[in-house]
């Protein structure tokens, strides 16, 4: 059903989204905690900042990111003095863009599973004697459990479509930075639109799938 | 010992002003609602820093103000058992029990005398309210804590359940040999493990001492909460009529008769009996159905409001120590009677008004 072009743009798909999963979470759990249960100067600014790639239009955001990641910009130029790496129009450039924009979507949804945890769970378990950080590995977090998963589930298939912020960071290069959205973008300029079902009824299902999973999930860790 | 010297200012106007030092085992706080209680233990498993003051446990500081001492509750092991149990839910009974302990140390003797044995697998869903408590206290004991901070662990379960679970608690306290701080507005708690009770009063001490001494004298605080309440008495069995349904009782000098008491002759039983319940005479009338009808003097008379008058009055022969009972009025009737203190009067009540608050089975 689908040509070898396409399954390759498949798999940098999900390459691409795996490796942004990785960037979400690694901050995204700290994060979220910090918002959900501290009180500190700049939270405001913090959750602000977090939360807008949801509303920006993400080619603006790929713009903000081309500005850093570019090999004369303020990160990119460190990475290319430094390591003589350039980060623009590769793979990870995707990853970074995809995670960049689905990252207020697992925040959120692993922050308001947070919010849900009963704190009065929390002063009992330090009353025993628990670190605050063990509190926040036995209690909130197996607690929240649904709501990490859920939101890894809609992240992971926010970055699975991103498109605006990738193309600017990333390009359209077929094999190695053309995931399916690129593709089908690529394929509606060149041949008849027809051309793009395989692709759109592949990226469809696989994001119904997700979506699917991740809202069951969040259903089961609502307090009954 | 627990020493307690604890100033707090709440925003909303509320102030605790307290000083308290007990070597109890048991030390009880009691009061109505929104007298302090709960704040205190805040304050002692530090979830509430005072304005000034000092927390001591066993010649531990864990607060200061003036050496500015605060340990942060992880470190100040004085675990709590919630009104509303607060097990993990997504643990099992064994690893909630297991949580706050270094060792499972204690863990078969805990299993043993709460009698959790059939429920160590089970979630604390599938646990009724009664069990759920009682994992609640084995957890906090099983942390080596300084002291448990019980902050009315029964108040959600039935009267029945409830007497059947103080005995218990009782007995592993004094295994444990952990001090309790135990807050409470159930007199029947109170009396059946305070070895000292504080009376709370909006964030006073009113009075501290032996349960049943503090425990009537509560009912002269100047809350409308406490002086409308029952006079407790504690009374001696003396015979039992099961055929008439009735039990014969001492207290000090006086005969009394209440419905029949499950408790053996010769053993101690705490009656209560209602303001609302006691009729004054100036003479003792012919022919009365009610059982009991002693002969006392009125001591005072307090106006309460426009409508009610609470009358003191001391029964002739009642223990030295003992509270006056309480005896609600209507104005008129003082009025008619010709009442005043030191007039002598009849108290009549029925043996069923004589309502037992706690039979003590050890005698």
């Amino acid at each position: 059903m689908l040509s070898p072009v396409e399954w390759t743009a498949l798999a940098v798909s999900l390459k691409v989204a795996s490796a942004a999963l990785v960037l979400m979470v690694v901050p995204g759990v700290p994060l979220a905690w910090l918002l959900a249960r501290r009180e500190f100067p700049g939270r405001l600014f913090l959750d602000a900042s977090t939360s807008l790639p949801l509303v920006l239009p993400p080619v603006v955001t790929g713009y903000l990111l081309l500005w850093l990641l570019a090999p004369a910009g303020p990160v990119g130029g460190w990475l290319h003095r430094r390591l003589g790496f350039d980060l623009v129009f590769t793979w990870q450039a995707a990853a970074i863009a995809a995670a960049v924009v689905a990252f207020p979507l697992f925040l959120r949804t692993f922050r308001t599973a947070i919010e849900s945890v009963d704190r009065g769970l929390e002063e009992a378990a330090a009353n025993l004697g628990a670190s605050p950080w063990r509190i926040f590995a036995t209690v909130t977090f197996p607690l929240a459990r649904h709501g990490f998963v859920a939101g890894a589930l809609l992240g992971f298939s926010r970055a699975l479509g991103e498109f605006g912020a990738t193309i600017l960071v990333a390009g359209n290069i077929p094999g190695r930075t053309q995931t399916i959205p690129l593709a089908i973008f690529s394929l509606t300029n060149s041949r008849e639109l027809s051309a793009a079902w395989p692709l759109v009824i592949t990226v469809s299902t696989l994001s119904f799938i997700l979506v699917a999973v991740a809202d069951r999930s969040s259903r089961r860790g609502r307090p009954r | 010992m627990i020493e307690l010297d604890l100033h707090l200012q709440r925003p909303e106007g509320f102030v605790l002003d307290l000083t308290v030092s007990s070597s109890a085992g048991v030390l009880v706080l009691y009061g109505p609602s929104g007298s302090g209680k709960t704040t205190v233990l805040d304050l002692i498993s530090g979830s509430l820093r005072p304005e000034h003051g000092r927390v001591r446990i066993e010649q531990t500081t864990l607060f200061d103000s003036t050496s500015r001492i605060d340990l942060p509750p992880r470190r100040r092991r004085t675990p709590r058992v919630y009104q509303e149990g607060r097990l993990f839910p997504h643990l099992t009974v064994r690893a909630n029990l297991l949580y706050g302990a270094d060792s499972g140390e204690g863990m078969d003797e805990v299993v043993e005398m709460l009698e959790l044995a059939p429920y160590l697998h089970r979630k604390p869903a599938e646990l009724s309210g009664g069990e759920r408590q009682r994992v609640a206290v084995g957890r906090a004991l099983l942390t080596r804590p300084r002291a448990v901070l019980l902050d009315e662990p029964l108040a959600s379960l039935d009267r029945p359940l409830r007497l059947r679970i103080l005995p218990a608690l009782k007995t592993l306290r004094e295994r444990f040999q952990i001090p309790f701080v135990y807050v409470t507005h159930a007199v029947e708690e109170a009396l059946a493990l305070g070895e000292e009770v504080v009376l709370l009063d909006e964030g006073r001490a009113v009075a501290q001492g032996p349960p049943a001494e503090v425990l009537a004298h509560g009912l002269k605080a100047p809350t409308p909460a406490m002086t409308a309440h029952d006079t407790l008495m504690e009374v001696v069995v003396d015979a039992h009529h099961p055929d008439e349904g009735i039990s014969d009782c001492r207290w000090g000098g006086v005969r009394l008769q209440a419905s029949l008491l499950d408790a053996a002759a010769g053993s101690r039983v705490f009656l209560a009996l209602s303001s609302r319940d006691v009729i004054l005479t100036r003479r003792r009338p012919d022919g009365l159905s009610a059982r009991n009808a002693p002969a006392a003097v009125l001591t005072a008379l307090d106006e309460g409001d426009s409508n009610r008058v609470l009358a003191r009055i001391r029964l002739d022969g009642s223990p030295p120590q003992a509270a006056e009972l309480v005896v609600m009025l209507t104005p008129q009737s003082v009025r008619e009677m010709e009442l005043r203190p030191g007039v002598p009067i009849v108290a009549i009540f029925k043996a069923s008004a004589l309502r037992p608050v706690l039979i003590d089975r050890k005698g």
